[in-house]
């Protein structure tokens, strides 16, 4: 056979390869993974009433409900099984030191964040299986816990976080972001 | 003459075939971020202040995911910007907003990282200065980001004074 149609074989070969190539669909990642933008509320519930001109003994404890959104990432972690990796979530590791009737400062989650590289352990993890996760956060004085599922690129989030004075309960829900990563 | 025709055709097509995307200059300054700072409030009818005060002098600790566009090295997005496009809903710019792209957060950057952000919507405005620089002796070469931030609405001006470190979180 001459030497040109090998050649030509060759090529045709080639051809093929790089077409198959090109028109394969790319690797799915994980259906967890991403960055997701969350809206809810966040209760804040004080144990003891530090107002004495807003909620007398009778009065039940004083209650602060605010509407609010955020950005979270979810890592589906490769070396730990079943195990989510959450980076800036509200309640844990993300948070505001806020002032109530002018002398009360809380803050509603733990001052963990900046601290990401250089303290390992104060990392935010949960457990997953199937679409459900599960979060427990503890820390010192206090804790976060939260139960929550991520389904077709929609994330749902019921947490907890709670010190000696106050409890925070966080109703969020949220969607994937897609745009981030072209 | 002839038999190198088809050799000549399929080169043609093979060059076609090559991607020929300009290569792009890595983006190191896009990713995750670690932000804090204090948010000072000034109201009018603060109900939180002190007695006989307008001003409140809070924190906040969040997360900022930052993407410079591929296609555009000046321009840059922001995701997780309290008082843009996160934080209370009544005080930031896109107050009904749910969805990221709703709400997307765009400003610009020079070559040497210092930023610029100025959006309005229906009276709420958010305007920043900031920078982005590699930090010093940092052997993952991670970024810091400084950012001085107001949103004004009314009678409510909060400004932000923030700063933070890039993380090495990646989630690709």
């Amino acid at each position: 056979m001459p030497k040109i149609y090998i050649l030509f074989i060759l090529l045709i070969v080639l051809i093929a390869g790089l077409f198959i190539t090109a028109t394969s669909p790319p690797v799915q990642k994980d259906p967890y993974t991403g960055l997701y933008y969350v809206h809810g509320s966040k209760m804040i519930e004080f144990s003891d009433c530090p107002f004495i001109e807003i909620c007398g003994p009778d009065e039940g404890p004083f209650v602060d409900t605010t509407y609010f959104s955020s950005v979270v990432a979810v890592k589906m972690m490769q070396e730990k099984a079943d195990t989510l990796h959450f980076f800036g979530l509200p309640g844990a590791d993300e948070s505001e030191n806020k002032f109530y009737f002018g002398n009360y400062l809380r803050s509603d989650g733990a001052p963990f964040l900046p601290a990401y590289d250089t303290s390992v352990r104060d990392r935010v993890y949960g457990s997953y299986s199937g679409t459900a996760f599960k979060i427990d956060y503890n820390l010192i004085s206090n804790f976060y816990k939260a139960t929550g599922t991520i389904n077709n690129g929609i994330i749902e989030i019921q947490g907890l976080y709670t010190d000696r004075a106050i409890s925070v309960e966080f109703d969020l829900m949220g969607e994937k972001i897609y745009t981030v990563f072209k | 003459m002839n038999k190198l025709l088809p050799l000549f055709l399929l080169s043609v097509i093979l060059a076609g075939c090559v991607d020929s995307e300009p290569t792009q200059v890595i983006d190191r300054t896009s990713g995750f971020y670690a932000i804090s700072g204090p948010r000072i409030t000034v109201e009018d009818s603060c109900f939180h202040c002190p007695v006989g005060e307008n001003t409140l002098n809070e924190s906040v600790i969040f997360s900022l995911f930052v993407q410079v566009d591929p296609n555009n090295s000046q321009r840059i997005q922001f995701y997780g910007l309290q008082g843009a496009d996160t934080g209370d809903m009544d005080r930031r710019i896109f107050p009904k907003c749910t969805r990221s792209q709703d709400c997307e957060v765009f400003g610009t950057i020079q070559a040497g990282g210092d930023f610029e952000i100025d959006i309005e919507n229906n009276g709420h405005r958010y305007a920043a200065t900031g920078t982005i620089a590699r930090i010093d002796n940092n052997p993952a070469g991670l970024y810091a980001i400084q950012l001085q931030g107001q949103y004004s609405y009314e009678d409510i001006t909060i400004d932000y004074n923030l700063q933070g470190s890039q993380v090495s979180l990646r989630l690709d």
